[in-house]
């Protein structure tokens, strides 16, 4: 009988009548690397939720290593040797990495009645050396950090607790394709027999789901589904079971050629922030999608800002051509039918605090503004948010359901819809996959598709080097923030043609 | 390792900025100096004016740093100030319990205002500056009504101070009080897990609770710290001054505006600095910027407050320009 860590025994979390975990059995053995599969709102941050300690079950047991387990609160759960990586940034921004890092564990540092500041430090920097993770820089402040280092450094955080049990919920989702490879790395040494550790993983991206877990859990409307080693599933099923219905296996483009109309809509010449991106210059045609990828702090991220005029100090010219106007800021951008979603969806995409009925309206406000005195009509506030909301299927109580309560999918889904139901003639989608589940993940790539037939332009910036391998006509490819090559969907893309080039 | 990441490293910035900030602060204080012909840094001038006149701003913004840190913008202070500061020289004063009412009271009447506020916002769940000015606003009634009172049956509705309870507030023990206080409040600021856990509360409502951080636990000890502290500047203040006379409709406000602006600067610039650091410099720059205005001519009241209004502003725009909040 194998070694069971971690047991659920009817486990429910009611929320109201939303039943987001209901009558959940689940038995996970020691060294396995359990994925988590399911929809955008299906219940899989609920269920690590509990584990870890944030929530509690409304009914049900949970079994830790054969023991009873009932967490109080993360601080507890960690006393258990369980740790989790949220799917939401999960860094007090004011406070330096190292602070961060051992947040509300700050007693283990005491001396006398002082807390040994650089005791914390010795230990981060261990943790860091101990699990081979990618050193981030641990001083400043841990807002001033790139998305992608605070996921590492809330895994250091994790990390830092020793760990049996670890909880990682769409962390890979924020790293690009350096420290995805650490990532694995570490996996797999955690749950080797030398270390004997358990993973929990929440993960969208189900080809990273089939390679690295031994494991998986489907869950569906707050249920398990089924739960079978990894071997057992194809990719087809494992959608199927997901979703309820078949989905199409091949989501990307079928066709092998770079094909857009000569056109030109956009022409960047020498675009330049310092510090961030040194002399990129790029034309971007009427129907093409222009991917842009490269390693973790190539830059790439530093794109979209930079085009849609977010960022300070930015040098160079960027012309819409079919006006032959230059574009200095997000209005410039937006009155040329343009529009920008950045990576960070809750800091720079949506209003959290406001409904999602305002959340998609907003952006669209002139469009739904009429008569001389540029009044908004409420039927036409309703009539676009919720066509938004339906197209994409976002998971709510309604429209006027604040955007902060939804799940990391329906968020997204909130985000990109909020956009994308305009008629647009060039988008910049920075990571527009992030957090959304396979049947919206293929949503969103026929969108693209449909966009780009209609000769919309797109440029498409991505950590996955699938999806921008799978989606883009030419591929931007960034090495410390500049421009290292551009390559042809027709002749260059090949895994490991576009990878030297990033190296 | 990548050669990305091997390239990152632990890196270093922060004792640039600190460095630079200094040297700021003294090139600034040295360039009003010269404007004044040399009379602003007089050892006559420091000692009789601008350091015991940064004691008491710099004294309350180290209290506001704890309770505004955790998210509760309270307003009442002045007041608390007010009616703490009168209550110790009523038991010193008329009471006759001398140094013992002068120093206890004022403690424990902010604290009990202080913790009054943070209930208000708690549990009736009231945003805390609308829960500040209405308890503001109760204890400056407190204050008139008793000061109305005492008038009717001791002549005066202010009480003074006698010359020998006033030994608090005259050089260099003011500043030696400031220096001490400043020294236990860095190190609860920084280097004690309430203070860790107030910072974090104040940065991060939700994460916090997420790594096990009790929120109400961690509010009501910052509002306890804060509340001592402010009880120490109102001893400061009124050993000083000698009398503080009561006021309303939250007319008390004003007397913590520079304490206030002490405050907005130091939190401004809390990514380049500590901020009770920057609390002591930003209180020694607006007492020197006040005398400097005042030795130049300028009208009090008016003009002086558009400028440190216009300083404010300055040292909030210096501090954003590098901190993206999040990075892209």
């Amino acid at each position: 009988m194998a070694d069971i860590v971690l047991k659920t025994e009817h486990l429910c979390k009611f929320f109201g009548a939303t039943k987001a975990n209901n009558d959940l059995n689940l038995e996970i053995p020691r060294g396995a690397v359990l994925g988590l599969a399911g929809e955008n709102g299906s219940g899989k941050s609920t269920l690590a939720s509990m584990i870890c300690g944030i929530q509690k079950p409304t009914s049900g047991k949970m079994y830790l290593n054969g023991q009873e387990y009932a967490p109080a609160n993360p601080v507890d759960a960690n006393e258990h040797h369980v740790a989790m990586v949220l799917q939401e940034l999960g860094v007090v921004g004011p406070l330096d990495p190292v602070t961060n890092m051992f947040l509300g564990r700050t007693g283990k540092f005491k001396s006398g009645p002082l807390v040994s500041l650089s005791g914390m430090k010795k230990e981060a920097e261990a943790t860091f050396e101990k699990w081979n993770l990618t050193k981030v820089p641990l001083t400043g402040v841990a807002g001033n950090m790139s998305i992608e280092n605070r996921k590492v450094l809330e895994l250091a955080r994790a990390l830092s607790i020793d760990p049996k049990f670890l909880i990682l919920d769409e962390i890979s989702q924020a790293l690009s394709h350096d420290n995805r490879k650490m990532l694995y790395k570490f996996i797999e040494h955690f749950t080797s027999q030398e270390v004997g550790g358990t993973i929990l993983m929440v993960t969208h991206d189900l080809e990273e789901m089939m390679e690295i877990c031994t494991h998986i859990s489907v869950l569906r409307d707050g249920q398990i589904i089924d739960t079978r080693p990894t071997s057992e599933y194809t990719m087809d099923e494992l959608k199927r079971l997901m979703i309820g219905r078949e989905v199409s296996g091949d989501y990307y483009r079928a066709d092998q050629e770079e094909n857009y109309q000569q056109d030109v809509v956009l022409k960047v010449e020498h675009l330049t922030v310092p510090g961030e991106l040194n002399d990129i210059s790029f034309d971007l045609h009427k129907g093409e999608i222009l991917g842009v990828c490269g390693l973790s702090d190539g830059g790439i991220h530093s794109v979209g800002p930079a085009l849609f005029g977010l960022s300070e100090h930015r040098k160079g010219n960027i012309v819409y051509v079919p006006a032959n106007r230059q574009l200095k800021g997000p209005k410039d951008m937006i009155q040329t039918n343009g529009a920008y979603l950045s990576k960070d969806r809750d800091a720079d995409g949506l209003m959290l605090d406001a409904s999602i009925g305002q959340n998609i309206s907003v952006p669209n406000v002139r469009l739904l503004t009429q008569g001389p005195f540029k009044f908004l009509s409420p039927a036409r506030v309703n009539k676009l948010a919720n066509k938004a909301s339906v197209d994409f299927e976002i998971k709510s109580s309604g429209l006027g359901q604040v955007v902060k309560s939804l799940s990391g999918g329906n968020k997204q889904k909130v985000n990109l819809s909020r956009w994308l139901v305009q008629d647009l003639e060039y988008v910049i989608l920075d990571c527009p996959t992030r957090g959304v589940d396979i049947g919206v993940k293929a949503y969103i790539y026929g969108v693209m598709k449909q966009m780009k037939e209609k000769g919309i332009a797109i440029i498409l910036i991505s950590d996955e080097l699938p999806e921008a391998m799978g989606m883009s006509d030419r591929l931007l490819v960034m090495k410390d923030h500049e421009m290292a090559g551009m390559l042809s969907r027709t002749t260059d893309f090949i895994e490991d043609k576009i990878i030297e080039v990033m190296l | 390792m990548t050669k990305t990441a091997a390239k990152q490293g632990f890196t270093s910035k922060p004792l640039f900025k600190q460095i630079l900030l200094l040297v700021l602060l003294i090139v600034l204080i040295v360039i009003m100096h010269l404007i004044t012909g040399g009379k602003m840094l007089s050892m006559k001038n420091i000692t009789k004016n601008i350091l015991p006149q940064a004691v008491f701003p710099t004294v309350v913004a180290w209290g506001m740093m704890f309770i505004f840190g955790t998210g509760l913008v309270d307003l009442s202070i002045g007041a608390q100030v007010i009616l703490g500061a009168n209550i110790g020289a009523i038991l010193a004063m008329d009471a006759g319990l001398g140094y013992v009412g002068l120093i206890i009271a004022p403690f424990i009447v902010i604290v009990i205002c202080e913790l009054m506020v943070v209930f208000c916002s708690e549990f009736l769940k009231i945003p805390g500056w609308i829960a500040g000015l209405g308890c503001g606003l109760i204890f400056e009634a407190i204050m008139v009504m008793w000061t109305q009172a005492r008038s009717k049956t001791a002549g005066s509705a202010v009480i003074t101070l006698g010359d020998d309870l006033r030994v608090l507030g005259r050089w260099p023990v003011n500043v030696i009080i400031m220096v001490v206080i400043f020294v236990i409040v860095y190190l609860i600021y920084n280097r004690t897990s309430i203070g860790i856990n107030l910072k974090a509360i104040g940065g991060d409502p939700g994460v916090s609770s997420a790594v096990g951080i009790n929120r109400r636990k961690a509010l009501i000890i910052a509002a306890i710290i804060g509340a001592v502290i402010v009880g120490a500047a109102a001893i400061l203040n009124i050993s000083k001054a000698g009398s503080i006379s009561a006021s309303s409709g939250l007319a008390s406000l004003s007397t913590i505006f520079k304490a206030l602006a002490v405050t907005l600067i130091a939190m401004s610039l809390n990514s380049w600095i500590s901020e009770p650091v920057g609390a002591l410099g930003a209180g020694i720059f607006v007492s020197s910027l006040f005398n400097f205005l005042t030795i130049m001519g300028v009208q009090a009241g008016t003009l002086q407050e558009v400028i440190l209004g216009a300083v404010v502003i300055i040292c909030g725009v210096l501090a954003r320009l590098n901190y993206k909040g999040v990075a892209k």
